[in-house]
């Protein structure tokens, strides 16, 4: 049994939601570069 | 014809690692989906703390204090500098440690040293293993500084017994750096914080980060309590030989370490070879693994052989781009024409995602070396997509800069400057091997940089890559070169 520290289960839960939180702003993030690639191609469709 | 087209498909082969790494950033997208955090809970394991030192006494000491201000119960922490025979006061700085931090820290001393990093780690391997105290073992490098709370968000995933092993996100740390510190900076976003994020994501870790790795003491066990030395990359085949164990590796993305890197290029070649060489050596020794789906393992999957085999084959993959491209010119020049835009368009697409997606990723280390991620590809290459996406209007500067500067006969020449674009993708590798060889030379300060930053700090590391395929295949002999530390490293705000 791996040793625990009682008083830090708010705090545990707190960073949890921190970092899932941040993963999910990674996702929406995506949409930027993704973006910038749709705009490349459009430059490049529309025959510069 | 035929041989037309299979020239084509070995030129758009080219931009196969470029399209396998969007692949692997794309995935990044859905790795909230796939975190190991509802298996979680708030442990504090006996961790030991394994630290190889060779001649560290400028670093070990402020790495130990560090370690002692870990967010972590202090009963539950040792720290074992294992000294490799060390010629400088590394010792001393360590037993003065010991009366300071009394049960805390341990100082384990090689009478020979020299054999490498494994045959070290082993030495403490053997000792943290002598008794029921260990209940999970760290292994860091003796310069690397973790973030106050790293140790602890490492930890909390050993709460599921299916969990091996964990690693940490490694960030270049040395403030202010250099140029090719800030390189290397942003290579670590891509090499860590962004592709370890996507190997979570496909189950299938490629390497656990040698300054920080944290295992259960279940899972050294099972690995035979020793990490392998007989090849050079040893942190490689401790995270493979886990995996194949069915125990599962976890990157823990937001326990940061900042590591000091080297501020030379000839110190990052020894470096780099070292792992390179020991990634083809990996490859040979668990060949039974690659593209073999398992029900034990994710190793054997299409994505994981992919990302593994973009990365080693990278310099194959340029050379076979640029030389069907030269064939083509001089069979059906319209038609290489057509396949060159074709590539660099790609190229540029991919560069485009991955670098912006990149800096998006790591917003702390973005704002350090935001301009070396640019720069990445290299200037010429930078050209080079420019022209393949937009011809007419860098048609338009050329012609028009050429007329002001009354060389307008300059023009015919069209034609060689073709012939080197499509040489460009394999000859910038030997353009960036040249900055390696500049770099001890008159003016070398200043030629080296020049030369990385016209051929790509990514051509450089393809002829590192193509370097270790040319040692391996001669038989050269395989040292252990250490990386020189000089305590220039700091937690970056």
């Amino acid at each position: 049994m791996m040793p625990r520290e009682p008083s830090s289960a708010d705090s545990f839960e707190e960073e949890i939601r921190q970092a899932v939180s941040y993963e999910r702003s990674l996702a929406y993030k995506i949409v930027i570069p993704l973006a910038l690639v749709a705009a490349l191609i459009v430059i490049r469709l529309l025959g510069f | 014809v035929i041989f037309k087209s299979i020239l084509v498909v070995l030129v758009i082969a080219g931009a196969i690692p470029l399209i396998v790494g969007s692949y692997q950033f794309l995935l990044i997208g859905w790795h909230f989906r796939r975190l190991h955090y509802a298996q979680c809970e708030p442990i504090f394991p006996r961790t030991a703390i394994l630290i190889p030192a060779w001649n560290e006494a400028v670093v070990i000491g402020a790495s130990i204090d560090r370690l002692m201000r870990l967010e972590y119960p202090r009963q539950n922490l040792r720290v074992f500098v294992i000294d490799d025979a060390s010629t400088d006061a590394t010792p001393d700085v360590v037993c003065d440690r010991a009366v300071r931090y009394p049960g805390a820290v341990y100082h384990l001393r090689r009478p020979v040293g020299g054999q490498g990093k494994a045959h070290t780690l082993n030495h403490g391997l053997e000792a943290v293993l002598s008794d029921d105290w260990m209940q999970a073992v760290l292994i860091m490098d003796a310069d690397v500084i973790f973030e106050p709370d790293s140790l602890r968000l490492m930890t909390r995933h050993l709460a599921d017994s299916q969990v091996g092993s964990v690693t940490g996100y490694i960030a270049e740390g040395a403030r202010p750096g250099n140029w090719l510190t800030r390189f290397i900076g942003y290579e670590y976003i891509t090499a860590q914080a962004a592709a370890r994020r996507s190997q979570n994501v496909i189950a299938a870790i490629a390497c656990l980060a040698g300054g920080a790795q944290l295992h259960s003491r279940a899972n050294i066990e099972a690995i035979g309590g020793r990490i392998d030395a007989s090849t050079l990359a040893e942190d490689t085949v401790t995270t493979l030989t886990t995996q194949l164990n069915g125990a599962r590796v976890i990157f823990e993305p937001h326990a940061v370490v900042w590591a000091e890197e080297p501020g030379s290029i000839t110190g990052l070649w020894k470096q780099r070879m070292r792992w390179a060489r020991g990634n083809v050596q990996v490859t040979g020794r668990f060949r039974q693994i690659w593209f073999r789906p398992h029900t034990g393992h994710r190793l054997g999957s299409v994505s994981f052989g992919l990302f593994w085999f973009c990365l080693l084959l990278q310099p194959i993959f340029m050379i076979c781009g640029s030389a069907s491209l030269i064939t083509l010119y001089f069979i059906d020049q319209s038609l290489a024409w057509h396949a060159f835009h074709a590539l660099w368009i790609t190229n540029l697409l991919a560069y485009a995602f991955i670098t912006s997606y990149a800096l998006l990723i790591d917003t702390r280390t973005a704002r350090h070396v935001w301009r070396q991620a640019i720069l990445f590809p290299g200037v010429i290459s930078l050209i080079i997509m420019l022209a393949a996406i937009a011809p007419e209007p860098l048609r338009y500067v050329t012609y028009h800069t050429l007329d002001f500067l009354g060389a307008s006969g300059l023009r015919r020449y069209g034609s060689v400057v073709e012939l080197f674009t499509y040489v460009w993708l394999a000859a910038s590798m030997g353009v960036a091997y040249l900055a390696k060889a500049a770099e001890t030379r008159f003016l070398g300060r200043f030629i080296s940089p020049l030369i990385i930053y016209i051929a790509g700090y990514g051509s450089l590391l393809c002829a590192v890559t193509f370097g270790a395929y040319v040692k391996e295949l001669r038989g050269a002999e395989a040292s252990w070169d250490k990386t020189e530390k000089t305590g220039r490293v700091t937690m970056s705000a």
